[in-house]
């Protein structure tokens, strides 16, 4: 581990992005609170899960009392964007001097916010110090996000439940303006675009598939229409 | 409640699983190659789709709020966001509370 670049990742992802993940799981740990959730369940989790729309879908279920193989086929599949997030910035990880299980170990610490933030990141800087940074950055966004999961739920009883709704709607705001907001490229548009409008689309058909059909067809759609656009133009 | 940790549990190792596999793929795949960028087109569009998802049909407390209402904050916030060249903060901050106001006065007028 380089520690200077450990402590560099922890100190650059205070601002926004960790504000975000404070305000997000304040309003976890609020909703939770109003369940039979224990306020552990809400920190152990967020350790080790460490995805707020799984912990959601994961808290939702369980108030409602879905069966356990339901709660758990849907926080996969909620949780499957890991899976092409995880192989397009693995790349940008390697060096000799690293051994196979450090990749593994990064790997948990992929999440949304820091997958968007990083990827940028990550290549201004000597490939050596890139996973010390990433760790560094995530595990202090989910040091933040624990103990303010923990804050909201002890605190919910002074939060209005219109205050929970806003900072609950935190999590798909901040995606929405940051993705809208800083795609550069074509082909990263289309992706966003085309699974916009599958995402909604393909909830209506089959809720519990969405995320992954709404990613395949819609990610396909848009690797189609990038690939005829650049044959037009030349 | 020992049932709930059972299924923190499995959430967690199947949540990892996807990381996981990632890393195994990754090492297969070349990223220069149309796979490589087909599967980034995947990611970003899995991502978009959800947050859409999430927006439009929201479930727990947030499904209580109006779409339009949702809608509003997130424009507002993206109008924000383009006008004050990347303030997050400002941004995500008026459009959340954009959103708690036009509900309270939803909430007032019925």
């Amino acid at each position: 581990m380089q520690s200077a670049a450990f402590w560099r990742g922890a100190r650059e992802s205070i601002g926004a992005p960790i504000a975000v993940i404070a305000a997000n799981y304040l309003g976890l740990g609020a909703f939770a609170s109003a369940t039979a959730v224990s306020v552990w369940a809400i920190v152990v989790s967020t350790f080790t899960i460490w995805a707020l729309p799984g912990q959601l879908v994961m808290v939702d279920m369980w108030m409602v009392g879905a069966p356990w193989v339901a709660v758990l086929l849907a926080v996969m599949l909620t949780n499957v964007r890991f899976l092409p997030m995880s192989i397009t910035i693995m790349p940008l990880m390697r060096d000799p001097a690293h051994q196979r299980w450090r990749y593994y170990v990064t790997a948990h610490f992929i999440a949304m916010t820091s997958w968007v933030v990083c990827m940028p990141r990550l290549q201004q800087m000597p490939s050596v110090e890139r996973i010390s940074y990433f760790i560094g950055f995530s595990l202090n966004c989910i040091v933040v996000g624990a103990i303010f999961g923990a804050l909201g739920y002890y605190a919910a009883a002074s939060i209005p439940p219109a205050v929970q709704l806003g900072l609950i709607f935190l999590t798909p705001l901040n995606f929405f303006v940051l993705l809208a907001g800083e795609v550069r490229e074509r082909m990263g548009a289309l992706a966003l675009a085309c699974g916009a409008l599958a995402g909604p689309l393909f909830h209506l058909v089959t809720p519990e598939w969405s995320v992954v059909v709404a990613g395949v067809v819609g990610g396909t759609l848009a690797f189609a229409l990038n690939k005829m656009m650049g044959a037009r133009r030349e | 409640m020992s049932e709930l940790w059972l299924l923190l549990i499995l959430c967690t190792l199947g949540t990892y699983a996807w990381r996981g596999l990632g890393v195994l793929l990754a090492g297969r795949l070349e990223p220069d190659s149309d796979l490589f960028r087909w599967v980034s087109c995947v990611a970003y569009a899995m991502i978009a789709g959800l947050v859409m998802r999430l927006i439009v049909m929201p479930g727990g407390p947030l499904a209580g709020s109006l779409f339009w209402h949702r809608m509003f904050a997130c424009l507002l916030g993206l109008f924000i966001y383009r006008g004050l060249k990347g303030n997050v903060f400002l941004a995500v901050g008026s459009g959340a509370a954009a959103l708690v106001v036009l509900n309270e006065l939803r909430g007032l007028i019925n």
